[in-house]
């Protein structure tokens, strides 16, 4: 009897976590973040990499953007509206100039007051190597707009955030 | 007896007084290094000799509760959050006029003179002015070229505080 009635606590206690997980966590945050590190994951490269795996990897980022993508990164003197079809072929050319790329998010805020569309404002730490070694290491704030279509986030803008205006 | 007062001190009895002392310093350790003096290393060297790459500081965050960053301090940058930050020098406070001539700063069109900048750079940038509510920041490194710096006008609000030494 006594072991019954700790077993039905224990239910309840769960299902309340659960119940309060489900209202307390923004599930579509969450998403957004995870798609956002997936583009981390695919994001990089390395001189030691397959060739095929590595366009593999940059055909993967560019399904994750929308047909088309607009991208203003005065940084890297970018400012224009990419194709699906464009933007691998554009990150190959990226793999061309650096040897060894990473990009890590840092500081995600996720925005997602209009359903559908997501802003993403969060730190870029782009640690790029050139073939000859130099090094050429860039932090900055980007604002991406992301749209949900069929349970998938695609990117529609990546926007250059100005925090020191010269 | 001092055996056994060791002994307690560092293999303390597990009674409700010692796990409540355990969680108070672990909220107190928490809410300072994330909100009062927030740990960091440096990465890169836009603000060497001063601060070198891979040093290890604190930014405390206290620092402009009662006062608004002023030259020549230097302050941590807020990109998107807390977690990477700019280390730059302030150089001019809102409706100061700022410019570089063959490396020299020029703030109201005086030379300001810069001990922490060790090496002489041939920087120029004509004239402007920081906007209300801002300020104006550059790295102590001027050896690398302009291009290459990040520098310029920033809110104030986005001064996350000062590193502590």
């Amino acid at each position: 009897m006594v072991k019954r009635k700790w077993w039905i606590a224990a239910v309840l206690l769960a299902g309340a976590a659960i119940g309060l997980a489900l209202v307390l966590v923004d599930w579509e945050a969450r998403a957004v973040k995870k798609q956002m590190t997936a583009i981390e994951k695919e994001l990089q490269w390395a001189p030691g990499d397959n060739d095929l795996v590595a366009a593999a990897r940059i055909k993967r980022v560019g399904a994750m953007a929308t047909d088309p993508c607009r991208i203003d990164m005065p940084t890297y003197q970018i400012a224009r509206s990419f194709s699906q079809k464009d933007v691998a072929p554009y990150l190959m050319m990226g793999r061309r100039r650096y040897s060894r790329l990473a990009v890590e998010f840092h500081d995600m805020n996720v925005d997602i007051s209009i359903p559908g569309t997501a802003r993403v404002v969060a730190t870029a730490h782009v640690r790029a190597v050139a073939p000859d070694g130099q090094r050429d290491d860039e932090v900055m704030e980007i604002a991406l707009v992301l749209h949900k279509t069929e349970k998938h986030w695609y990117i529609t803008s990546v926007e250059e955030q100005v925090v020191l205006e010269r | 007896m001092n055996q056994n007062r060791l002994q307690r001190f560092f293999f303390p009895a597990l009674s409700r007084r010692y796990l409540l002392r355990v969680i108070l310093v672990a909220a107190g350790a928490f809410l300072f290094f994330g909100y009062v003096c927030i740990p960091f290393r440096i990465q890169g060297h836009s603000m060497a000799p001063t601060y070198e790459n891979g040093a290890v500081n604190f930014c405390f965050t206290l620092r402009y509760l009662f006062s608004d960053p002023a030259p020549p301090d230097v302050v941590a940058v807020r990109l998107a959050g807390n977690n990477v930050m700019l280390l730059k020098r302030v150089v001019a406070t809102e409706g100061q006029a700022v410019a570089f001539r063959n490396g020299d700063l020029l703030v109201d069109r005086r030379k300001v003179d810069e001990p922490y900048v060790s090496e002489k750079s041939d920087w120029n940038l004509e004239p402007r002015r920081v906007k209300p509510g801002h300020v104006y920041v550059v790295g102590d490194n001027r050896s690398v070229p302009m291009e290459n710096h990040q520098f310029g006008q920033t809110p104030t609000s986005r001064i996350a505080g000062v590193p502590l030494w």
